[in-house]
């Protein structure tokens, strides 16, 4: 069955990203759904980043490319006894994304928000970045 | 026409929604497929676990029948202002249901459902009186 929601696995895993908390080589990562929307002055993308808590997300900046990294803590039911998983349709992971913005960004005044398990960056562009309305006078 | 085909109603019944929906220019008729859930459980009780980010609590019906679960949702799709632009769109939106049994039927008043982090979590119990009983053996 396809589904709408169906994560995109990446290849990599958690460990050969730039930082590595100690976690286990084999947690697997994930390419989140991504809405990016420009606003002129600004650049405004959602992840969907279910699971993940609001003190483990690293946003890095590095030239015009956006890296998001959001931790997801391994929280699953526990399977002991005669409690056995009935359906696995999902795993849980890391997600990771980078974008190539396209535009000089201002880094130190990217606002982060995590609402519901959407995760906001609102992304201002540097001041040379963006395009200047000119107004042409006739003689 | 084939006179040896076999009546089939099912046939039937899907061909007149086939014909229904591309008068209204949908795609095949269901609603967009639900999320994927985890459900991890045993014989008298079971966890169900489904990813779904932003969604408006109000807008999400969990219901119980039996053994079978029903999830409902909606998520707004947004559209930019004026001088906004989309560069990418990947999140899916709009309303979805999954339907979900299991191996036991759901005590609906003992059912709890958690949102948190958008993941919805659903603690799902067999009634008391469902469950086997043992029964001590009185030797005569």
């Amino acid at each position: 069955m396809e589904n709408t929601l169906a994560k995109n696995e990446t290849e990599q895993t958690a460990c050969e990203t730039t930082e590595c908390r100690g976690e286990s080589a084999s947690r697997r990562t994930f390419r989140p759904h991504a809405d990016v929307v420009d606003r002129g002055g600004e650049i405004v993308v959602w992840l969907d980043v279910p699971g993940a808590a609001e003190d483990r997300i690293d946003v890095t900046v590095e030239a015009d490319e956006l890296t998001v990294h959001a931790h997801v803590e391994l929280d699953e039911p526990a399977v002991e006894g005669d409690r056995k998983f009935q359906r696995r349709e999902y795993a849980v992971g890391d997600y990771v994304r980078s974008f190539r913005l396209g535009h000089e960004v201002d880094r130190d005044r990217i606002d982060a928000t995590l609402s519901d398990g959407v995760l906001q960056l609102v992304v201002p562009k540097a001041a040379s970045a963006v395009s200047k309305k000119i107004t042409v006078k006739a003689r | 026409m084939n006179a040896l085909r076999t009546f089939n109603p099912w046939q039937e019944l899907n061909d007149v929604a086939e014909q229904v929906n591309r008068a209204f220019g949908r795609t095949p008729f269901q609603l967009p497929a639900g999320p994927a859930v985890n459900v991890v459980g045993g014989e008298h009780s079971a966890v169900l676990t489904a990813e779904l980010p932003g969604l408006d609590v109000e807008k999400l019906d969990v219901s119980v029948e039996r053994d079978v679960v029903t999830i409902r949702g909606e998520r707004e799709s947004t559209t930019p202002g004026e001088g906004e632009s989309w560069v990418r769109r990947e999140r899916p939106v709009g309303a979805f249901e999954r339907v979900v049994r299991l191996p036991f039927e759901v005590d609906g008043n003992t059912a709890e459902a958690v949102y948190e982090r958008g993941v919805l979590t659903l603690t799902l119990h067999r009634p008391e009186e469902q469950k086997p009983r043992r029964v001590s053996v009185r030797r005569v």
